[in-house]
């Protein structure tokens, strides 16, 4: 009976909202502190790369952005999952709160990359497996950006995106794994950063504090601006309206 | 009785088949000149090139496939009638796949010759194209039914459709170009297959959603 309750909770736009408030909080701080640890961390106080000097740093960044940016997507087609299934509003809040923020990630990880590729690779754009994933995931992105520009009415909108993002979640690993085969078919003659001897701790560590830096504001992100998102789909009911005119309007969104 | 119906419609209305055969002749003719000098060499560019061209004519055909139905109603009927639904998407897949795949599984020596893959390989190539070319109607039928309801699928199903499709064209190019290189599929062909199998799993599924969706029912 409990857990159907708790279950039912998710159901509330309204429960979320309020609820979400200090997550969102802890997270954002949470968030901050990481983050300047590890760029402090890892662009002044890790040791130099003994082949690639200081050009390695923007891996700090690269790295953390490549993972959330898959991650995000899986939490999309995860999300279209449970609103199909369960029929919840509170899904396609997330999505749209999730897609900004993911295509961005993208085309970080794929400008840093760029970046990085050019002292190590000695090119702008090397067709290698993973910068392939990558761009087919930034498409798969646009996809669904493009297919929600498109639709103007709400409840077929968030159907719509729940299907394609999660047929495009199914794909993903499908994706990978022909990219990969396609590159041990053409075997160039580059040598990956990947596959370099293991990192020294003192590298990896502020790449982890970062990871979870990066993670800590993604949820940060993601949830502010679902409830930014709640209160702009919700702004006919009562609550909504009493938030709006109680003139504590700020305490309660941020 | 619902398949017979399809091909009836089909052969009245031949331009769903000529079109995009037309479209495919056309762009094969540009890339032949545009890239004249690459081809040759027993044709490795072929490969790919003949599966870019079958997946983009393939979209050609796409949009219009449950345009007709959608607009004179009879879509809804026939997902509130007595057959079941399933088996409508699945029988709308095959007809798709016998009006484009099938016929470019047809032509596609004639394009592998214009484009110079060497003659050996033609019967490896249909193979490939029979194995692989059902995966594209099925997830091009998923865009298809998500974009029916919006009037200008065109552009957007393509957005939508294409990131999906990377597998097929990847594994269908690149055992074409194993099997120049090599003689061998290289594993390609095993996981076309499974891809196609795969895309039988979810597709059907995926677009009945979405038909009903766009029905709003």
């Amino acid at each position: 009976m409990r857990a159907k309750t708790w279950f039912h909770q998710w159901g509330s736009p309204r429960w979320f909202f309020e609820k979400a408030k200090p997550v969102s909080t802890v997270l954002g701080v949470l968030s901050l502190v990481f983050l300047s640890l590890g760029i402090i961390w890892g662009l002044a106080f890790a040791p130099e790369d003994y082949q690639q000097g200081n050009s390695f740093r923007i891996m700090y960044v690269h790295v953390p952005s490549a993972l959330l940016c898959q991650s995000l997507y899986l939490f999309m087609g995860i999300a279209g999952f449970i609103g199909l299934v369960w029929r919840m509003k509170l899904t396609d809040v997330a999505i749209s709160a999730a897609i900004p923020l993911g295509m961005m990630l993208t085309a970080v990880a794929l400008i840093t990359g760029s970046l990085w590729g050019r002292p190590t690779w000695g090119t702008w754009w090397e067709w290698d497996g993973r910068t392939v994933s990558t761009l087919v995931l930034f498409f798969l992105y646009f996809g669904i950006y493009a297919l929600r520009q498109a639709i103007k009415d709400s409840s077929t909108k968030a159907n719509a995106t729940a299907i394609i993002a999660m047929v495009g979640t199914l794909n993903i690993p499908i994706i990978k794994y022909s990219v990969d085969w396609w590159h041990t078919l053409h075997q160039p003659a580059t040598f990956t950063i990947t596959e370099k001897p293991a990192m020294p701790s003192e590298m990896w560590l502020p790449l982890l504090v970062m990871v979870i830096g990066f993670y800590c504001f993604a949820g940060h992100n993601v949830i502010s601006r679902m409830r930014i998102e709640i209160l702009r789909r919700e702004s006919r009911s009562a609550w909504v309206k009493s938030i709006a005119t109680s003139g504590e309007k700020a305490r309660y969104v941020f | 009785m619902l398949v017979r119906r399809e091909f009836i419609g089909i052969s009245r209305n031949p331009s769903l088949v000529i079109n995009p055969l037309m479209f495919l002749l056309i762009a094969v003719t540009i890339f032949a000149i545009t890239l004249k000098p690459i081809l040759g060499d027993m044709g490795r560019a072929a490969g790919g090139l003949i599966w870019v061209l079958v997946l983009l004519s393939s979209l050609t055909s796409l949009d219009s496939l449950f345009r007709k139905d959608y607009d004179n109603g009879t879509l809804e009927q026939l997902l509130l009638g007595e057959v079941n639904p399933f088996f409508l998407v699945l029988m709308k897949c095959f007809t798709h796949w016998c009006s484009s795949g099938l016929v470019m599984v047809i032509v596609a020596p004639v394009i592998a010759m214009s484009l110079g893959l060497s003659q050996d390989l033609y019967g490896s190539l249909v193979l490939c194209l029979l194995v692989g070319t059902p995966a594209i109607s099925l997830i091009g039928l998923v865009g298809a039914a998500l974009t029916v309801a919006l009037g200008r699928g065109g552009a957007l199903l393509s957005l939508l459709i294409l990131p999906i499709m990377f597998p097929v064209v990847i594994f269908g190019g690149g055992s074409i170009d194993s099997l120049v290189m090599s003689g061998e599929f290289g594993g390609g062909l095993i996981w076309l297959f499974a891809t196609s199998m795969f895309a039988l799993g979810v597709a059907p599924i995926a677009t009945l959603f979405a038909l009903r969706l766009s029905i709003e029912i």
